[in-house]
């Protein structure tokens, strides 16, 4: 069973637990949404009758418009999981409160209202909240293969729901139903605890979030005009709205009649649960067997005519005879068209729009015009039954005239898709991470299949990259003609494709391919013939066993990819043997050293991709070789599946150039594990400093709340250096995770010790400006020497003042939207007076009050190339030049100190020989120095 | 011996380092290497493998081509700069003239540097740029 589960859905060893928890929880949560859904629709049709649902849906528009965007902008601030489960504890504790009104209490009509608008909004929230757990959890390639499976768990949970409802009512009653969706929320609390804890709550190889940059975004350009401006978002917000509209027309027309039909509200409530599970079943017959031959033989346009052709029919039954078959006809059309084929085709529609404008639209369609044409159903239903009074016939006639404009606009979508597609092509911005992509769409296909004649490699491999899910019979003569295409990365993607098209017969060419001298055409070539072969052991055994080493070594290859899929052949193949043999061969001497080092590095390219522990030893001896290449990638593959037995090696090798990028993948890889490990490492001041200082980069690739606590503690210490890395990891871990939290208190407070230390440094520099303009510069080593030393420390000082306004504006990144702070100080440190002003402007209008006072005085005139012709000093309580130097002398930066200390000794200054003399022994080498140099000439003269 | 400070300032003269900050100054000064040759000594020949670039602190070092003299560097200039970058041939043989003290940057040590430090690079690529488009007008003129 779980072999033949794991087949059809295509899931991979280790990922049926995860996927097992989805599917329960999307199944339990969809079942609970249609008991609720039941359950709320028929109490408010007993207690108000359906005259009143006009009302409701207006109320519910409102609702939904501003909880969805409250709850958007909010949401960001908690980790997921965690938000999950606390809407979920919100969401049981009100049905059960609900559950005890309706039996303790005599509900007024508002009562019901409140339900009804509440069960709406929560079943929007918690379904949503579903998808987002499942991107969050899954990467793009993982989701392709498991999405089926857990949404799988969402229809059977919408049809089982459904059942359900109608056979508990008769013995439960419709308001203890209320009880039965408690329960399955509690099951989905569990369930959603367990799968945030089993989930790499990072991942680095995860897909970073953009929500970060889609909020910066939102101070620029309007969704609105952004969906004005392009004729195919307008016809797609067109289609979108219309449907809605037509949509709450024909729900209501059904509702009327089920009321009609049912009187008692028991029998109402089972009828609507049963219903739901008609619905779900079938829109999961169109999905299973009718969308993805519609799409391919129709093309999506096509596609998106089903529903209100689906719904036309409906209307018309209604028109002629307005009974329960005519409301069941036109529930089955709405429900089953539009959770499956259209759904998918409206998908498609979006594919070619750029992901930045198309995040955009989106959401403002979801979340705004859709409520809104919700609010219009319920204000032309009101129009419509209340002030004219009209039949559900005559809404009918309504429906057939909206049904036109949405047919005409299908129409028109079409050239507008062809064109937006033409045009993403060009500029390669379809995102090859989407869901959706499943390009069947024979309209597109044509215009594919072209692109690949030509003669552009890079657009080949593009669109075979978009291709690559897809399979079509005219693709196959393509494949067997780009198979002699110069490119080897063509060919590669070739033969990885044409496994799909057992009608080709590309097994020649794949064994002349076999001998290239591209590794990874050699391993897609041997891929190509395991793969087709019918035994297909055996023939990874004869490539194993091949007497050209090469061929050998590319089959070892092709064998690690399928060493982690597949049991049976980890039973058949000695893999671990062969890998000693190769690593035996290239250890001996008089083989060719190139030869010997391309297998070592290949074999450790292949333990890498098997993720297989028990090879670990392999890497051990691989991470000790003398050739630099072969340790990189070693630990390459280190990185692809950590390992705590190699912490101490990586993390003694932080600072070794050539694996320095290697090094901080694979340990951002290790995850939570490891920032304990390098946050010790970082405060350790016995440690190499260059190595420290390479560490806050590797904690800004690890997303995690702790990486940014750690990070924050660092900025206790005064080393600038450091605490211009861990703020800078700290901007990268702000603008890469979105979702973790940064304490706004800290950062202000920090954001005030930047501010200070920088009114302190420029007093400083302002003293010694001022003495440098004043220093004789007469002709003479002496007077030189002098004059250097001081212009030199003026300089370093300028240079702090630079960098401490930079940390003050990365701290603001924190607080305020990154972006937005990063264009406020390019503003500033413009030549252009005009952008300056533009800057302090802007400023001006967003920063906090306090923030403000304390930051624009000096963005606006206390710096050095704006202070450097005025002579005299700001009025600070650091009003004596001795008083500053003690202050360097005494303090954390080591470069300004011996900038300092060399000055003094230029100047023969005997004032601070005090301050000056216990530096002979200070930690850093070049303040010890300078300071020797500096007590000599004291002494000397 | 110059100690650290000194040599920023020495190299604060070089012109491939006008855009570094002094302190990033410092930690290619940390990196450098004061030697002293006696008169008539050979730096590098042409044709070598470059790896290292100098600086003449004090004395005189000629250049030649082919046995053809191409410059005499004297006190603050620089010489073999390119050995810094990439890894082609010497294309001259430098000699002193007389007693010399050079500070010496080696070529592993400097992209080591440049590593950790990125703000090195992006220094000696605005010289660069300047020098390029300097070269540009002087074309187009």
């Amino acid at each position: 069973m779980t072999r033949f589960l794991r087949r059809l859905f295509d899931l991979r060893e280790g990922e049926g637990v995860k996927a097992s928890l989805m599917f329960g929880y999307g199944m339990l949560l969809i079942s609970s949404i249609i008991i609720l859904k039941s359950v709320s629709n028929s109490l408010f049709i007993e207690s108000q009758g359906t005259g009143k649902l006009p009302y409701v849906f207006m109320l519910v528009a409102l609702f939904s418009a501003v909880i969805a965007s409250l709850y958007s902008r909010y949401s960001k601030q908690i980790r997921l999981g965690r938000l999950i489960m606390v809407s979920f504890v919100f969401s049981i504790a009100c049905l059960v409160v609900f559950w005890l009104l309706f039996h303790l209490l005599d509900p007024h009509g508002w009562f019901f209202y409140a339900f009804y608008t509440w069960v709406v909004i929560f079943s929007v929230i918690t379904g949503s909240q579903f998808w987002f757990l499942a991107n969050d959890i899954y990467d793009a390639r993982e989701a392709k293969r498991i999405f089926g499976f857990i949404g799988a768990g969402s229809i059977i949970g919408g049809i089982g729901g459904g059942i359900l409802t109608n056979l508990l009512v008769p013995g439960l009653g419709t308001r203890n139903l209320i009880l039965i969706a408690v329960g399955f929320l509690c099951a989905c609390l569990l369930l959603v605890a367990l799968i945030w804890r089993r989930s790499a709550q990072y991942s680095y190889k995860r897909r970073r979030r953009t929500g970060g940059r889609a909020d910066t975004a939102k101070t620029t350009e309007n969704p609105l005009k952004l969906i004005l401006d392009s004729r195919h978002l307008t016809y797609l917000a067109g289609i979108i709205c219309v449907g809605v509209l037509v949509a709450n027309l024909a729900d209501y027309q059904y509702r009327v009649l089920a009321e009609r039909a049912f009187v008692e509200s028991d029998a109402l409530t089972g009828f609507f649960g049963l219903m739901q599970s008609l619905v779900n079943f079938a829109a999961l017959a169109i999905q299973l067997f009718f969308t993805s031959r519609v799409i391919k033989h129709l093309g999506v346009t096509a596609s998106l005519f089903f529903l209100p052709l689906g719904l036309l029919a409906g209307a018309l039954g209604i028109l002629i005879s307005p009974t329960l078959w005519s409301a069941i006809l036109i529930k089955l059309s709405d429900g089953g068209f539009k959770h499956s084929m259209n759904r998918a085709g409206l998908e498609l529609l979006y594919l070619p729009i750029p992901p930045e404008t198309k995040k955009k639209a989106k959401m403002f369609i979801d979340v705004f015009l859709k409520n809104f044409a919700k609010g219009v159903a319920g204000l032309v239903l009101i129009g419509l039954t209340v002030w004219l009074s009209l039949t559900l016939q005559h809404i009918s006639l309504v429906l057939i005239v909206l049904i036109s404009g949405w047919c005409y606009m299908l129409l028109r979508v079409k050239r507008e898709y062809v064109d937006s597609f033409r045009h993403a092509i060009e500029k390669r911005t379809i995102d090859l991470d989407e869901q959706s992509l499943n390009l069947e769409d024979a309209s597109l296909l044509a215009g594919f299949i072209k692109v690949l004649e030509s003669s552009s490699e890079r657009q080949i491999l593009y669109i075979l990259g978009l291709l690559e899910n897809v399979k079509n019979k005219e693709l196959a003569p393509k494949l067997e003609r780009l198979i002699h295409h110069p490119s080897p990365e063509v060919r590669a993607v070739v033969l990885s494709m044409a496994l799909k098209y057992p009608e080709i017969d590309l097994s020649a060419a794949a064994r002349d391919l076999m001998e290239d001298d591209n590794i990874s055409l050699q391993r897609e070539a041997i891929s190509y013939l395991y793969q087709s072969s019918r035994d297909k052991i055996a023939a990874i055994k004869e490539f194993l066993g091949h007497p050209n080493q090469r061929i050998q070594v590319a089959a070892v290859l092709c064998a690690a990819r399928e060493w982690k899929e597949s049991k049976e052949f980890r039973k058949e193949i000695a893999f671990k043997e062969i890998l000693l043999s190769l690593l035996q061969s290239a250890g001996e001497g008089g083989e060719e050293i190139e030869k010997r080092k391309f297998i070592k590095i290949q074999v450790a390219v292949a333990i890498g991709q098997t993720g297989d522990r028990e090879l670990n030893g392999f890497l051990h001896t691989l991470l000790q070789d003398e050739d630099p290449e072969v340790i990189k990638a070693a630990v390459d593959s280190v990185g692809l599946s950590p390992d705590p037995e190699f912490l101490p090696f990586l993390l003694d090798n932080l600072n070794t150039r050539y694996l320095r990028k290697s090094i901080r993948e694979g340990l951002a890889g290790y995850g939570e594990g490891v920032i304990v490990p390098l946050a010790d490492l970082l405060m350790d001041e016995q440690q190499d400093r260059r190595k420290r200082l390479t560490i806050p980069p590797v904690l800004a690739l690890i997303g995690l709340q702790s990486s940014v606590d750690h990070l924050w503690k660092q900025l206790e210490q005064w080393d600038l250096a450091f605490r211009s890395q861990n703020i800078r990891a700290l901007n990268r871990l702000r603008v890469g995770f979105p979702d973790l939290k940064f304490d706004p208190h800290l950062i202000k407070a920090c954001i005030f010790d930047e501010i200070d230390l920088y009114r302190l440094m420029l007093q400083s520099w302002m003293q010694q400006n001022l003495t440098l303009s004043q220093e004789h510069t007469a002709p003479g080593k002496e007077y030189e020497g002098r004059f250097k030393s001081r212009q030199l420390l003026v300089l370093a000082m300028e240079e702090r003042l630079g960098d401490g306004l930079e940390r003050i504006f990365r701290l603001l990144g924190l607080r305020y939207p990154p972006k937005d702070m990063l264009h406020a100080y390019l503003g500033l440190m413009s030549n252009a007076s005009r952008l300056r002003a533009n800057a302090i402007e802007f400023l001006d209008n967003v920063l906090e009050s306090d923030l403000k006072r304390s930051l624009i005085p000096i963005v606006e005139s206390a710096r050095p190339e704006l202070l450097k012709n005025k002579k005299q000093p700001l009025p600070s309580p650091m009003s004596d030049s001795e008083e500053s130097i003690r202050h360097i002398l005494h303090g954390d930066d080591i470069w300004l100190r011996a900038c300092t200390i060399y000055m003094i000794a230029m100047h023969k200054y005997r004032q601070f020989e005090d301050s000056v003399r216990p530096l002979l022994k200070a930690r850093h080498p070049m303040v010890r120095e300078t300071a020797r140099l500096c007590i000599q000439r004291l002494d000397y003269s | 011996m110059l100690t650290t400070v000194e040599k920023v300032l020495f190299l604060q003269e070089i012109d491939i380092f006008e855009y570094t900050s002094t302190e990033d100054l410092s930690h290619i000064a940390a990196i450098t290497e004061e030697i002293e040759f006696q008169p008539d000594e050979t730096i590098y020949k042409e044709g070598d493998l470059p790896d290292a670039m100098y600086m003449v602190i004090s004395g005189q070092v000629r250049l030649t081509r082919e046995a053809e003299e191409v410059m005499v560097a004297e006190a603050k200039d620089v010489f073999g700069t390119w050995a810094l970058f990439d890894d082609k041939p010497r294309v001259a043989t430098a000699t002193t003239l007389e007693d010399t003290q050079v500070l010496r940057i080696g070529q592993e040590d400097f992209i080591d540097l440049l590593a950790d430090y990125v703000a090195i690079t992006q220094s000696i690529l605005k010289t660069m740029v300047k020098r390029l488009r300097r070269l540009m007008t002087r074309i187009s003129r």
